[in-house]
């Protein structure tokens, strides 16, 4: 196989795709199907990975950084496995898509930010229905993911795998013996691995216990536990993520099984926390799902945090069979549409908060209209 | 390396990258612990999640003892003089300190001396990977791997007396052996 050796200019990408394909929400984690999807709505595995011979990219230069994002994308386009791939020039595209890219958690805010500064040698990796992706030079060199609908660590991990491997037969990656894949910060060494589950809690929620169960994983050593938007985000639309805090020492296989314990076990809690309420409150259960499909239905302003909490009481009266069925899929894809930057990819540019929270609650009614 | 200043009480350095909904529209900001503390309501141990943040202790920020709850990783105590850079990129120590991020792979060797109280921070004391090692390391770990599966075989071959199998497997093992005390230095 012939290395093409990489330049000090910007790298050649390969055909771009067209905006409408990047801007579709036709997403493998939204089918809301895998195990216990009625609480899991995604399942995340990332690894982060450093070609040797390069800083690290805040350190690196832009030469460098642009022989990095040169090497990789060479190696993803000799590797099949990689076929259907798309590598982007993220310095193309627009704020609005770069945002719309993270409320679809294809990329990192910390991404959005440095290719938002058009800086040199930024590139992403977009799989088919963005089961998988790459990003070239955030805070490592390549940060890769797989995520999937429903508790399906394990499936995630081994998808993100053959992409991995496709890419360490290609490309050196910074290693060492004692301490594992070697990452800009050290918080990543080892496995250089985050596993993570957004967790769907609306009964913990109405139950008061979202706190307690927030302090339930933190305290356990080499957990953690954030809001929707990940770091030092609050609980939006009742949905919280756990992931793995440490990434040395315990292997691949073991983080995402301490992972998938938590999860279970709160998914078990939410499980009974729904019982109980249908046991002790259900006039109230069926008054607050019933009423927040119909202020979905027929709101005319809508903000994002209201949406978010609607759209969790209406998911709770779906999965309990309270309300008529909606499938799980549309209701996820609402969760993401309604988000600021999705939602102006689908209606249009807003140019006030107003006109947005419009605009947000029109696409909640169209959605939500079919429904009996 | 600049880190930007919080941009609520711009004094601090801003580590926390905050996404918030302003009348609907997302916002970003960059806020220090204590400004994402007042904003989120959030606990020191959840924030701890954000690596900046993890390693504050050790940078010398302050870290508010109350009304938050105590860091599940002990404060490692005052930062270690700032005289080491690293060999390959000259990276100051202090810099890492400051923004928690290494400058190279050398990094590590550079600062193997000030790893341990690292990985006390940002691993809660774990010094050794056990995970997946890349097929093109020359590593030393696939050798030890390769011996702990053969001893394996080997008890296998005594319990079903094959027994030569089992010297067949105990001479590789040796072979194993010596490469790795040839390979020390």
């Amino acid at each position: 196989m012939s290395r093409i050796p990489p330049t000090d200019d910007a790298p050649w990408f390969p055909a771009q795709p067209a905006p409408d394909e990047l801007r579709r929400l036709d997403m493998e984690w939204l089918r809301g199907e895998g195990q216990h999807a009625s609480v899991v709505v995604t399942s995340r595995v990332r690894v982060a990975r450093n070609l040797k011979g390069y800083r690290f990219p805040p350190a690196a230069s832009p030469t460098e950084l642009n022989r990095v994002l040169g090497e990789v994308i060479g190696a993803v386009t000799r590797q099949s496995c990689f076929d259907r791939f798309h590598v982007l020039d993220t310095a193309q595209l627009s704020e609005l898509d770069l945002h719309m890219l993270m409320e679809k958690h294809l990329i990192s805010p910390h991404f959005v930010k440095t290719s938002q500064q058009r800086s040199p040698g930024r590139g992403l990796v977009l799989g088919p229905r963005g089961g998988r992706v790459g990003m070239i030079n955030e805070e490592d060199h390549l940060r890769l993911q797989a995520i999937r609908s429903g508790l399906e660590l394990e499936a995630c991990w081994e998808e993100l795998g053959k992409v991995d491997d496709a890419l360490e037969a290609e490309l050196d990656f910074s290693w060492s013996d004692q301490l594992g894949y070697l990452s800009t910060c050290p918080t990543n060494l080892g496995t250089a691995m985050r596993a993570s589950v957004l967790l769907h809690l609306p009964g913990l929620s109405l139950k008061g216990r979202l706190d307690a169960i927030r302090s339930q994983i933190a305290s356990q050593v080499g957990l953690s536990v954030r809001g929707l938007y990940g770091e030092g985000s609050g609980v939006l639309g009742n949905l919280l993520q756990i992931s793995n805090q440490i990434s040395l020492g315990p292997a691949e296989e073991d983080l995402i099984g301490m992972v998938r314990g938590m999860a279970g076990r709160i998914i078990e809690q939410e499980m009974m926390a729904r019982q109980e309420i249908r046991r002790d409150n259900s006039v109230a259960l069926f008054d607050k799902v019933w009423r927040a499909l119909g202020v979905m239905r027929h709101a005319q302003t809508m903000d994002f945090p209201e949406a978010l909490s609607g759209l969790s009481l209406v998911r709770l009266g779906v999965e309990m069979e309270i309300l008529p069925p909606i499938p799980r899929e549309r209701l996820n894809e609402l969760m993401v549409s309604v988000r600021p930057a999705m939602l102006q990819v689908l209606m249009g540019q807003v140019s006030d908060p107003l006109q947005a929270d419009m605009i947000r609650a029109q696409r909640i009614r169209q959605e939500l209209a079919e429904a009996p | 390396m600049n880190v930007r200043p919080c941009d609520e009480c711009h004094s601090n350095p801003g580590m926390i990258n905050q996404v918030m909904v302003v009348n609907g529209m997302s916002v970003q900001k960059a806020l220090c612990p204590l400004c994402a503390q007042k904003y989120t309501g959030m606990q020191i141990n959840t924030m701890m999640q954000n690596m900046q943040t993890m390693l504050a202790p050790f940078m010398g920020f302050p870290v508010p003892q109350q009304p938050m709850q105590p860091p599940k990783i002990p404060d490692i105590g005052a930062a270690p003089p700032d005289t080491t850079r690293c060999k390959e990129c000259s990276l100051a120590f202090a810099q890492f300190q400051q923004h928690g991020m290494l400058g190279c792979t050398a990094c590590y060797e550079s600062f193997a001396h000030l790893m341990p109280r690292v990985l006390q921070v940002a691993q809660g004391g774990a010094s050794r990977h056990h995970g997946k090692i890349p097929s093109r390391s020359s590593g030393r770990q696939h050798v030890h791997r390769e011996i702990a599966r053969l001893r394996e075989q080997i008890e296998e071959a005594i319990k079903h007396e094959r027994y030569e199998d089992a010297v067949e497997l105990r001479d590789r093992i040796r072979a194993l052996q010596d490469q790795l005390r040839e390979g020390e230095p």
